[in-house]
């Protein structure tokens, strides 16, 4: 089946989800969700590459292809779309059909990004997935959305436009040099920039998807808007929209330009090793159960720039795995988080406490995903910081060594993240989980189980070929 | 019709129909009987258009001295005759619905600016550029001023007296070029000597048409002003009539190559980019909104200008051919949503009378979201693909810093027109929004399903203007 089928499915699922809602909520959602199934099961039995003209005044094709590490992705974005949507079950009833439609376009956006391999369709896709997003943020999210929203859109935006520039210039760079217009991304890779100009065109991709990833002095959007969307919004943030800038640093940005990769490496080992200790030591500092997840991704991406950049095949695993346990292990917290707001109609961590008393079940399962998230052997999260700092530590030693305070710091804000909400003196009673919530925060930890007990299947399937690790160690 | 026709007269069949049927409407208006004089305009501009084909095979075809009918000549032909069209529909039930029932003359005026339209996007001389400025300029002048009311006319006077103004610069830019070397025809013109004062006051004159700084003063009031239906051709036909003749002044007679120029032209492009954007983003009134932004949307344009001695004029010819088309689509779209809001009387001003549209004409407002999303150049329309073309043209000529400037005014274009869209769907209690007419309905339909599928799949469009 053709790949353009992917991100073609949920576009129109999206408008059949708004149209077909007729004022009842539930038949949104259950359009979305089909719809996010059937996406699923084409994603298993799509070919590996399409191609199709489009507009060939300027060489630019449709060209898809899907490889280990794309498959991987497509599978995690549709994966958590399929959570996002049954977390907003309940908790959105109100023009659900529109939800639906601004939440699929959005991972429509997605999956194109992670599948185009023509840098014109490749940008298209990624501005298809900022509007959508913004309206999720602006329409359903909290207080305040209005200035989470317009921050959010302004950042992805300016730093879109960067990327936009980088891309042009290297098509025309690639018409000088041979006279035929080309966005292809092999045509690309194979062309050589000359070393300065490489550099040049390496900081406009750079900027574009370190402000998505984010990485520390461009996050300053990251956290309002992971705190004021609704928690279908949260969890595609933080478990794929996220991962699309990781993916361009860890595909586009190497690809393009080794040479300059090698030469900038110890910069950009620098900004993720300030990013796990900026990332880790604000979490710990919040008193917004929301926002506390949303520092502690920035902690996370923190990771994977440090694996990528390291130059060596661990690093690279790492960042890989970081990537997808980040994903699911963010996206399970944030769905927490939906639900304790559901259940307290708040997220200050001082209005919370002994919620175990009675809520023992969610208070288990929220143990489980804290010790995700600050790297406890056996789970996904482990491994990809394992190699990641092992692969850094290879190359750059000292880096490898104040990062890995990061592994000291982590604990502290996840189990205060615990200790706050679910010890201490009961304030209140709470329902427990409800079978559906039960049933998708099992997924999520079965998941996050397969990840940390066998990761080679999934990082020898998920590492992709096109990767030269440029130090042989 | 057997036999051979001359090929000038194939060549200049849409701009004799529209003129033809600018005759034959003097009947009906005379006798007051608009509704004849709506039928006269409608298949004038539908005729106009299907001549266009028959022309376009022909083309180029130089018809005497003044006039050089080639595809860039005819792309913009059809730009303003659909914009004539759409707004000889449009204006049609507005006029009715205000029951302002003795209209036929805004079909006449309407007919000679397109054909005022017509004339300079072929214009290749300077006398043809004067007479298709003026046959532009003071049939809309009129036109904004239509139902003579306090603030269309002040809207109205205001235009008469900077197309004055404008017209004043030409003739004596043009007197001083001819002093200097002695032509009148574009091309092999040479600014010797008073010349080059001379192509300063025609570019300055040209400059008030097409609003760029510092000559935007008068365009907020205007667009406030007048009634929607004629802002929308004021912002697509009329605009990108004068850029085609600006376009074809700097291409023609090798102006484009001086650098000097190009260097003026990236500085008002700049200034017209940031004022534009910050001059919209201050606004809380929509027509005002879709006036400034239009100041950034020419400003964009001016890059190809500054860009076309690196670039080669052909690929800036077809970048503008296609941004007009783009920018020309999305703002009819814009102001005719408007014109079908206001039809119940009820004038739409502030950005709060928008509110509630959402709820209370979904059809309506997702025209008007698709028409704001494609004018802040966002992929799945055709705005997207016309941002596309500037921004290869900026990379293309190396203007970085321009380049940063259209960045940052994009990103600010963004901010406003999300916020239009975001008050569309706020709630609101009153209503206030009656039944539109199914005609106006139709019409926006067409138009935004273009601006989505060429936006999808531009190759067809792409391929008529890249070849001038």
């Amino acid at each position: 089946m053709s790949l353009v089928w992917l991100p073609g499915l949920l576009l129109l699922g999206g408008v059949a989800a708004w149209i077909g809602e007729r004022g009842e909520a539930r038949r949104a959602h259950t359009i979305a969700l089909v719809a996010l199934l059937a996406a699923a099961g084409m994603a298993l039995l799509s070919r590996q590459q399409t191609v199709l003209p489009w507009i060939p005044r300027f060489g630019i094709r449709l060209h898809l292809s899907m490889d280990g590490l794309s498959l991987s992705l497509v599978v995690l974005t549709l994966f958590l779309g399929i959570i996002a949507v049954l977390t907003s079950w309940r908790e959105i009833a109100q023009r659900a059909g529109l939800f639906q439609l601004n939440l699929l376009w959005t991972l429509a956006g997605t999956l194109g990004v992670f599948l185009a391999a023509d840098l014109f369709l490749f940008f298209f896709c990624w501005e298809l997935m900022i509007i959508p997003m913004f309206f999720l943020i602006r329409h359903w999210g909290h207080e305040g959305r209005v200035r989470a929203a317009f921050k959010f859109f302004l950042f992805t935006q300016v730093g879109g436009l960067f990327l936009w520039l980088a891309i042009l210039s290297l098509a025309f760079l690639h018409y000088r040099q041979t006279g035929v217009f080309s966005f292809d991304y092999q045509d690309l890779r194979n062309m050589d920039p000359g070393f300065e100009w490489g550099m040049w065109l390496m900081l406009g991709f750079s900027i574009g998807f370190l402000v998505k990833l984010p990485a520390v002095p461009l996050h300053l959007w990251l956290p309002e808007a992971h705190t004021q969307a609704p928690t279908g919004g949260s969890v595609i943030l933080a478990g794929v929209l996220l991962k699309t800038g990781a993916y361009g640093m860890l595909r586009i940005v190497p690809g393009l330009f080794p040479l300059q990769v090698q030469a900038a490496a110890p910069a950009f080992l620098g900004l993720g090793a300030v990013a796990v200790l900026y990332g880790a030591h604000q979490a710990f500092a919040q008193k917004d159960l929301k926002r506390l997840i949303a520092y502690s991704s920035i902690s996370h991406m923190g990771w994977v720039l440090l694996g990528v950049f390291a130059g060596t095949a661990a690093g690279y695993r790492g960042a890989v795995m970081t990537m997808l346990a980040h994903g699911v292990s963010a996206a399970a917290l944030f769905a927490i988080a939906g639900m304790l707001q559901q259940r307290v109609h708040s997220r200050d961590l001082d209005l919370y406490g002994g919620f175990w008393e009675s809520a023992p079940r969610l208070g288990a399962l929220t143990l489980f995903f804290a010790l995700a998230a600050l790297g406890l052997p056996g789970l996904g999260n482990f491994v990809g910081e394992f190699l990641a700092l092992l692969g850094a530590f290879l190359v750059e030693p000292w880096v490898a060594f104040v990062a890995a305070l990061g592994l000291i710091l982590a604990p502290v804000y996840a189990l205060t993240l615990v200790q706050r909400s679910f010890h201490g003196n009961p304030q209140r009673a709470m329902t427990d989980l409800t079978l559906r919530e039960g049933l998708l925060l099992g997924i999520l930890v079965m998941t996050l189980l397969i990840l940390g007990l066998r990761p080679d299947p999934v990082l020898d399937f998920a590492v992709a070929r096109d990767f030269v690790p440029w130090v042989e160690r | 019709m057997g036999g051979k026709m001359n090929p000038s007269v194939i060549a200049l069949a849409p701009l004799l129909c529209l003129a033809l049927s600018a005759v034959i409407l003097l009947v009906p208006a005379a006798l007051q009987r608009p509704g004849v004089a709506w039928i006269v305009s409608l298949s004038g501009f539908v005729l106009s258009g299907v001549l266009l084909w028959p022309a376009w095979q022909q083309a180029p075809v130089s018809v005497t001295e003044l006039l050089m009918i080639d595809r860039y000549a005819l792309a913009v032909t059809g730009i303003v005759v659909v914009s004539g069209l759409v707004v000889t529909v449009l204006g049609h039930e507005y006029f009715r619905a205000r029951q302002i029932l003795h209209h036929s003359e805004i079909y006449l005026l309407l007919l000679i600016a397109a054909l005022g339209g017509g004339v300079l996007a072929a214009a290749e001389h300077f006398a043809s550029l004067f007479l298709g400025v003026e046959l532009m300029g003071i049939a809309t002048a009129v036109l904004i001023a239509f139902p003579l009311g306090r603030v269309e006319l002040e809207a109205g006077v205001k235009y008469l007296v900077l197309s004055g103004m404008a017209s004043a610069f030409l003739v004596f830019g043009m007197g001083l070029v001819y002093a200097g070397g002695g032509v009148l025809v574009f091309s092999g013109m040479d600014f010797a000597g008073p010349g080059w004062v001379g192509l300063f006051m025609i570019l300055a004159g040209l400059a008030f048409k097409l609003s760029w700084v510092p000559f935007h003063l008068w365009i907020g009031d205007v667009y406030q002003g007048a009634p929607p239906p004629v802002a929308a051709f004021l912002g697509s036909a009329s605009k990108s009539a004068a850029l085609a003749v600006f376009m074809r002044l700097l291409w023609k007679s090798d102006a484009y190559q001086n650098e000097m120029l190009a260097v003026l032209f990236i500085v008002i492009a700049c200034f017209s980019i940031l004022v534009g954007n910050w001059l919209a983003l201050l606004q809380n009134r929509i027509k005002r909104l879709l006036a400034y932004s239009a100041i950034a949307h020419f400003g964009y344009l001016l890059v190809l200008p500054a860009t076309a001695g690196r670039l080669g004029m052909e690929f800036v010819a077809e970048a503008s051919a296609f941004y007009l088309i783009a920018y020309s689509l999305a703002v009819g779209v814009g102001f005719g949503s408007i014109s079908v809001m206001e039809q119940a009387g009820e004038e739409v001003d502030a950005l709060e009378d928008l509110r509630g549209l959402f709820h209370q004409q979904p059809l309506l407002a997702s025209l008007f979201t698709v028409a704001l999303l494609s004018l802040a150049g966002l992929p799945l329309t055709i705005g997207f693909i016309g941002k596309f073309y500037l921004f290869s043209a900026a990379v293309g000529g190396e203007l970085w810093w321009l380049a940063l400037v259209m960045v940052f005014g994009s990103g600010l274009g963004m901010v406003y027109y999300l916020r239009v869209i975001l008050v569309l769907g706020q709630p609101r209690t009153t209503c206030l929004h009656p039944n539109p007419a199914t005609s106006g309905l139709l019409v926006l339909g067409f138009l935004v399903t273009m601006l989505v599928w060429l936006g999808i799949f531009p190759s067809w469009i792409m391929g008529l203007v890249s070849h001038f």
